[in-house]
Parts: C-alpha cells; structure tokens; sequence
C-alpha cells in the first residue's frame, strides 16, 4: 500500500510550459503517474508531452477530474496560484523554492481551512515507488516495499533510499516536506498517515537544524506511534545563526540545534542514526 | 536580511514608534561637530556599537558616558572588536529615563505555523530568560493578516499600558507591509511620559526582498564574508567555515551531512555550499573558483547525488575548471545517480578521483590530509 499518492491518483501541473514543467511532467509520465492536465496562463491549446494545457485551474476542472496539483510556478506568483488550486479542492505539491513566508503561511491556512494537503513548499514531492511519482526524485533508487520515509531534505532522501534499496528495504510512500521554515505536512500528519498503513512496518524520519519540529514529533511519537522509527538529523556541526541553504536550516541562539533534536528523539525511543548508511544498520536490528 | 540597531530604529521612526534622538558616527568624525551634538542631548549620552551580533551589552559594546568625556570614547570605541566584528559605527544617543521596561515582539512561530506578539513586563532581560524563570510574565498571542482590537486590548490590558496598542499596530505594519521575519523592541522603555524603543532588532525575509527593493538600502556588507559575497553574485548557498577541506554539493541536507560525515572522520570542513539542483557545467566552475577562494584549503570534497543534477555536467565543469586553473589542492569526488556512468569515466580520464559513498571520500580526505 502507499499513504496520500497511488497509481490513481490524479494530477494537474502548475507551470507545465516552463524548463521545470515540461522537463518534469516527461518524467512522472514516464513513471507512470496519472498527469490529466496543465496550466500556465496564456497557453491554453498547446500541448506539453501530450497533455493539455489550460489557462487556469478552473478551465482544465471543467473537463478532467483531478485530486492534485503540483506546482512548478515561479516564487513571485507561486502564491496566487496555490491558494487557486486550494480554492478547487485540490491537494498540492508545492516544489518550487524562495517563497516569501508570509505567502507560505497563507497557503499553508488555506489548506487547513479546506481540509487539503500541502506537501512544501522547497520539496522534492511524494512518491509511492512503482505505483507514482508526484515529484522531482530520481526514481530509479526508489523500490517498492514495507518502509515509509519522511525527509525535510531532498538529497539526502535520496542518499538513505539508495541505501535501504542497496540492503532490500524497499519503501512504501516517501514524502519530502520541504526545507522552508513554514511547510504544509509535516512529519506528525505523514507518521499518522502510516500508523494506518499496513504494509508500513518501519518509518524513517530524516531531519536538520532549524525550528522544534522534530523535537514536537519525538513527543507525538512516544505517546501515538506503535511501529519503529529511524532517524537521521543533518547539521551537527551547523554554526550559529547561519542559514544552510534551506530557509529553515538555521540555529537561532540555542534553538533549533541538532544535538537538541537527537536528544528529543533518543527519549523518545527513537534510534538515530550518527551517519546516513548507519539508518539501515539501526532498521535492521529493529525489524 | 539583518539590520543594525540604527537602520531599525530609523525603520520605526517612519512608521510613528518614537525612539531616542541620537546621531551615528563613523571613523574620522568632526570632533568639534560631535562635541557639540553630543552637548546637546544632555550631560550623559549613551554610546552603542552598531554591530550585527548579539550579546553586545555584556561585551562592553554599549556605553553610558559624560558628553564631555564623548570623544575619548568614542575613538577607543571606533578602534576596537565585539566577538570579532570590527566597530565601525557607534550610535550616540541621549540617556532616557528607564521609569520601566517592557518587552514586545512580532515574529514567526514556525512550528505552530502563525504569527505573534510576544509582550512582557519583563524588558531589559532575555526573554528567553523570562520565559524559563517568569513565563507567567509573558503574553504570547496569534495574530494574522488582520490585526484585531480585541489582540490590541489584551496585550495592553495584560501589560496594564494603553499605549503599547500603537506600537504593536505599527510593528503589525511593517512586518505585513514589507514582508518582516522578526521585529523585537527590547527594552521598550516607559519614560514616564510615553513610549520609546530603546532598541531594535529587525529581520527581513530574505525570499521576500524581490518584492520590496526600497529595503536594499539597509544592505549591510559585514553580514558576510568576502567569499561569502562572492558565491553571491554567483547566485550559489554558500557558508564559510573554520576548517580546512573546501565542500561541495548538491542539495541542502547532503551538503549538511557531508559536513557531518567529514567530521565523523576528523576532517574539518572550509565551507558549506550547495549547487542546488540541476547545476550546470558551468555552476560546478564558479562553485570550484569560489571555495579556492579560501587561504590554505588541503583539499576539496565534491559530494553528487544526482537526481535532476546531472553527474556528467558536474564531472565537465571539473575537468574544464582543472584545464583552465592550477589545481593545487587534491580533488575528491563522489558522484552517483543520473549520468555517472558517463561522469565517472570524464573523471577518471582526467585524473580525478572519483568514489562511489560519502564514507568512502570522507576517509580518503583524512588520508591525504593526516
């Protein structure tokens, strides 16, 4: 099984004619995911890969069904355009990254208003391997098998899979949440999520410096979550008040340090892993 | 984007928060003109170092001295470092009567995904601090696009102060209208008359700055290093560090656990820097040049997982930077997922070490550099 995306989900691209788009769209096709339709402004009629590209949501809703969208639009009009996808009831990857935060806050109350998810924004998207792909990821590494993964970084994401698909851990649904310090989903909505999958006996949960999100989900997990946890934390040696390239990957005083992090998780029950290829080590004796 | 205390306090000045009357002066000052200045805000001034580091107080970086005495000071202030930020400007400010502090702030709270004014009675003190020994001294409110009266009236009934509800209006002001992450007035002084801002903190959101161009005028050139401003312009995240093996590469939390994973080994990294996605031949050029940039780098640790980078643009740039340049520094990649195939074999062509895991290359650092 998988959480949130599966080999019939439906999706409709924000941004399809743009280099990200197009090149992208190509890909999750390719994958086998379930594109219906595309929008950027101003080029209804055209064709991207054989799908059909509408001026808005709206228009391309009138003529195809669609429970997501993922968005390749430009950080200076992403904002207008994920709150549009909201408004029609879809659920949202939001891939693109430099979204001011205050934009980000109010897509993220949008989605909570309507009941949708927001996968991002500054994500890789979800995949649920050999059933789609809603993303960015180099597909390739990713097998399909019992281990959900959850990851506020792309490329490490990709870094530990290849390393559970190396050791035979195949996963369930992997879901990158973004490096943005405001996102939609985050590890807590995905660990419900794959408390109820059955086919997930294992989750891995990839965290970095940066805000108490990882220290909020130790607390969630310890009283809410049955199956075993792995965890990674990047940044233990993460200077002071230095942003690391996401947004959200910053020590503010004392806060939001990965020594904190690890310790939460430790508490938890939580084993964390000192380097990547040690997570499969650590899955591996709990399994 | 950070502000010193004086372009802040400027910032609040425009939008009706009163701060103390105050004159900034730099190295080689009129010494009559600022005697002068000086004379006319009182019998004592306060002088503060204008730099981008907290914990100035408590690092002598702020100064009640006799207007008389200004010159001295000043000078001896002008001449020497807070926590290795040089001082280059001092804000000369007339004394204001502390009668009582407060506290108030409008920040982001990213884990509970809102904004909000944090006040307290407590002001003049970490509110870190408060909130450890004293949290019942403090009013946390959420607060959205909307500022409401009732949030207005529950800070200033709390704070028993009807006069902190301007304030807090303009603070909501100016972080909706140019895009704020964090504006702090601590201590906000009562002087027995009205309110002043007797400091500011300012942060504005860096993704943001496209839409406010106006707000580049507070660009300050300390907030980074040389290099750092060089990977700029470059359009590449680039952090320097402490260490002496030059990293690179693509994404974040890979480019964070190589840092990890170097250290594991005993390696300290030069630098963080991430290509990003998709890096160009010619990205994987400037991000070499950049990190060369750093004085005595023993080696250099290129750390790709491919997925929409592409292994052999990175391998190209590589070798074409290793034509154009002298590469006097051992070159240790790693390069896997789209294209390394192709990637590794324009490495190994050419001479460069290539290897298949972050651990492997981590170890074989440690090797070359002892």
């Amino acid at each position: 099984m998988s959480i949130m995306l599966n080999e019939n989900s439906k999706i409709i691209v924000l941004g399809i004619t743009g280099k990200q788009g197009s090149f992208h769209t190509k890909k999750m096709l390719e994958y086998g995911s379930k594109i219906v339709a595309g929008v950027t402004p101003g080029k209804e009629g055209l064709e991207v890969e054989g799908i059909k590209v509408f001026n808005s949501i709206e228009n391309a809703l009138k003529v195809v069904k669609a429970e997501w969208a993922i968005s390749f639009v430009p950080a200076r009009f992403a904002k207008d355009s994920c709150l549009n996808a909201l408004k029609n009831g879809l659920n949202l990857v939001v891939i693109t990254e430099g979204i001011p935060v205050l934009d980000s806050l109010e897509i993220v109350e949008k989605a909570k208003e309507k009941n949708l998810i927001v996968i991002g924004p500054n994500c890789p998207g979800i995949i649920s391997p050999e059933k789609s792909k809603l993303g960015i990821m180099p597909e390739h590494v990713f097998k399909q098998g019992n281990i959900g993964l959850i990851s506020r970084s792309g490329t490490l994401t990709y870094e530990i899979v290849d390393e559970l698909t190396r050791n035979g851990f195949g996963q369930s649904t992997c879901i990158g949440i973004g490096g943005d310090p405001v996102t939609g989903t985050d590890f807590i909505t995905c660990l419900k999520e794959f408390e109820k999958d059955s086919d997930t006996k294992a989750v891995i949960v990839i965290g970095e410096i940066g805000g108490a999100v990882e220290e909020k989900t130790a607390e969630w997990i310890k009283e809410n979550f049955s199956k075993p946890v792995v965890a990674y934390i990047a940044g233990v040696n993460a200077p002071e008040g230095k942003t690391l390239g996401h947004a959200g990957a910053v020590i503010s005083g004392n806060k939001g340090t990965a020594k904190s992090k690890i310790t939460a998780f430790e508490k938890a029950g939580v084993k964390v892993a000192e380097l990547p290829s040690k997570t499969v080590e650590l899955l591996k004796g709990l399994l | 984007m950070k502000l010193k205390e004086f372009q802040g306090k400027q910032l609040f000045k425009e939008f009706g928060i009163s701060v103390p009357k105050s004159f900034l002066v730099e190295k080689n000052f009129n010494e009559t003109l600022v005697k002068e200045k000086a004379l006319s805000l009182g019998k004592q001034v306060v002088l503060k170092a204008q730099v981008l580091t907290g914990g100035r107080g408590k690092a002598g970086g702020v100064k009640v001295i006799e207007s008389q005495k200004v010159i001295e000071s000043l000078k001896k202030m002008l001449d020497s470092e807070i926590k290795g930020f040089k001082i280059e400007q001092v804000l000369v400010e007339e004394k204001i009567n502390l009668e009582k502090e407060f506290y108030l702030s409008l920040t982001i709270d990213r884990d509970e995904k809102n904004l909000v004014f944090i006040a307290s009675s407590k002001g003049g003190v970490n509110i870190e601090e408060t909130a450890e020994k004293e949290p019942e001294k403090i009013v946390k409110l959420k607060v959205g696009k909307n500022l409401e009266e009732n949030i207005l009236e529950e800070i200033s009934s709390k704070l028993k102060l009807p006069e902190i509800k301007e304030i807090a209006e303009s603070l909501h002001k100016i972080f909706f209208g140019l895009d704020a992450s964090l504006l702090e007035i601590n201590p906000l002084v009562f002087d027995g008359k009205k309110l002043i801002a007797a400091d500011a903190k300012v942060l504005f959101d860096d993704n943001a700055l496209f839409r406010h161009q106006e707000l580049l005028k507070f660009k300050n050139v300390e907030e980074e290093t040389e290099i750092e401003r060089k990977a700029k312009e470059f359009g590449l995240a680039f952090v320097e560090l402490t260490g002496n093996v030059g990293v690179i590469g693509c994404g974040a939390g890979l480019v964070m656990a190589s840092l990890d994973v170097l250290k594991y080994y005993g390696v300290n990294p030069a630098n963080f820097l991430d290509v990003g996605g998709g890096a160009s031949k010619e990205k994987t050029i400037q991000a070499l040049e950049t990190v060369l940039m750093k004085k005595e780098l023993k080696a250099v640790f290129v750390n790709i997982f491919g997925g929409i980078t592409r292994c052999d643009d990175i391998a190209q740039g590589i070798v074409e930077f290793k034509e154009k340049n002298e590469l006097k520094v051992p070159l240790i990649v790693r390069l896997i997922g789209t294209n390394d195939v192709i990637g590794k074999q324009v490495l190994e062509e050419n001479n460069v070490g290539c290897f298949d895991s972050m651990e492997e290359c981590a170890r074989k650092v440690k090797e070359i550099i002892g």
